[in-house]
């Protein structure tokens, strides 16, 4: 049960307003080959070296 | 590799009208090396965190690697994820013939990557104020870090060099964001100041119980759908004001173990006794590292623990963690949150061996 009032903090309103993560390169615009060929790479350089597998 | 963009709408009576794109980015991988002889299995996961950057983050920029102990490549705000595969897998296999921790009292070194953990466990949670006032009691759980223990203004929770800020500005982290889910401007705030416990994290109904006029501007919701409360924001220990790099912090411990990555953890409902262990261990002996240890995790109480931390890295040792799904709430919801930190040192820390059937 509410006892009392929620006191909610003042906040001016801000009109129209657009904020956006600094991103240099947006991840979806790199075809997914690149990131498979990314991939497969990291896997392979492990494997020369010892491992038995990635995940 | 996970990608994530969020786009946001918000509106309110109060005359805004907002609009976000928020983009993060998780590369990560676990390399296992399995000994045939033995049929065991070793694993080392990725050094990278989770950023809120874009595909650049995966540039894997010289400017940004920094070079550790012991041939060590650790990263900042740039990621070369097949440098850190090769080194990955050498590390998984030289854990196989790693000496198994002995118990006892040792002084940690603590890489970034695995000291946000901690961070976010034992001072991000408890800070969050509807945790402190019992709302999250059902599932989360409370908190240790009561009000009178705030109002006192003496609370030391660390020791003097401790400095911890939440903060929803910081670029490339993953909390960052131009405004929050109650139309209120990204801020920063300090929680714990020169050790003392100063503020926690509270939305706009809740900021009144602290005696305090604004938001912290840390009220989240995980979809259109979901109910916004209050999130963690950035909760990260500010780098050390005197020139030190991690190579000279090692110099000077006689009887140590340096901890990277991220490993298995547990803490209790009040956010006060806690266990974690790592990705990679090494022993530090009169200065220098010696080898790889296995089986090790740490074990304290949270004012115990910060109140050991004697010494913190430099800003140019600075580096993010961070996770895409810390949980709260019923029904259950997800945020993405970063810790910054830079290599700190806590003496005389109890270490015990996670290997039952060691040969210690």
């Amino acid at each position: 049960m509410q006892r009392e009032p929620v006191k909610l903090a003042y906040q001016q309103g801000l009109g129209e307003k657009n904020w956006k993560t600094p991103i240099e390169i947006n991840s979806f615009e790199i075809p997914v080959k690149d990131k498979i060929d990314l991939l497969m790479k990291v896997n392979s350089e492990a494997m020369k070296v010892g491992a038995g597998f990635i995940a | 590799m996970s990608f994530v963009n969020e786009q946001k709408y918000f509106a309110s009576t109060d005359g805004s009208y907002i609009e976000q794109d928020i983009h993060r980015l998780w590369p990560t991988f676990t390399v296992t090396v399995v000994d045939k002889q033995t049929g065991k299995f070793k694993t080392r996961d990725a050094l990278s965190a989770p950023m809120g950057m874009g595909y650049e983050y995966l540039a894997g920029k010289a400017s940004e690697k920094i070079s550790g102990p012991n041939d060590l490549i650790l990263y900042r705000y740039s990621y070369d994820m097949v440098e850190d595969a090769v080194q990955a897998a050498k590390q998984a296999k030289e854990k196989h013939t790693a000496k198994s921790i002995q118990p006892g009292k040792y002084d940690l070194v603590l890489d970034p990557n695995h000291l946000g953990l901690t961070i976010h466990e034992s001072i991000g949670h408890p800070l969050e104020l509807d945790r402190v006032l019992g709302y999250e009691a059902n599932y989360a759980g409370t908190s240790f870090a009561t009000l009178d223990k705030w109002k006192s203004g003496k609370f030391n929770f660390g020791s003097n060099i401790v400095n911890i800020v939440a903060d929803r500005t910081q670029p490339h982290f993953l909390n960052t964001v131009g405004y929050d889910d109650e139309g209120v401007p990204g801020k920063e705030w300090e929680l714990i100041k020169n050790g003392t416990l100063i503020n926690y994290q509270a939305t706009r109904d809740q900021v009144h119980m602290l005696g305090q006029k604004q938001s912290h501007g840390c009220c989240h919701a995980d979809s259109w759908n979901s109910a916004q409360f209050q999130r963690m924001p950035n909760v990260s220990l500010r780098a050390g004001k005197e020139k030190l790099n991690v190579h000279d912090m090692i110099k000077k411990v006689e009887n140590g173990i340096y901890i990277l990555g991220r490993g298995s953890y547990s803490i209790d409902q009040q956010r006060y006794n806690f266990q974690f262990g790592g990705q990679v261990f090494y022993e530090i002996k009169n200065g220098k590292i010696t080898g790889m240890l296995d089986d090790v995790a740490y074990q304290s109480n949270t004012q115990q623990f910060w109140n050991s931390c004697v010494e913190i890295c430099d800003k140019d040792d600075y580096r993010s963690f961070g996770t895409f799904r810390d949980g709260k709430g019923q029904p259950s919801q997800v945020s993405a949150v970063s810790h910054g930190s830079s290599t700190s040192r806590f003496n005389n820390v109890n270490i015990i061996n996670t290997n039952s059937s060691a040969n210690i």
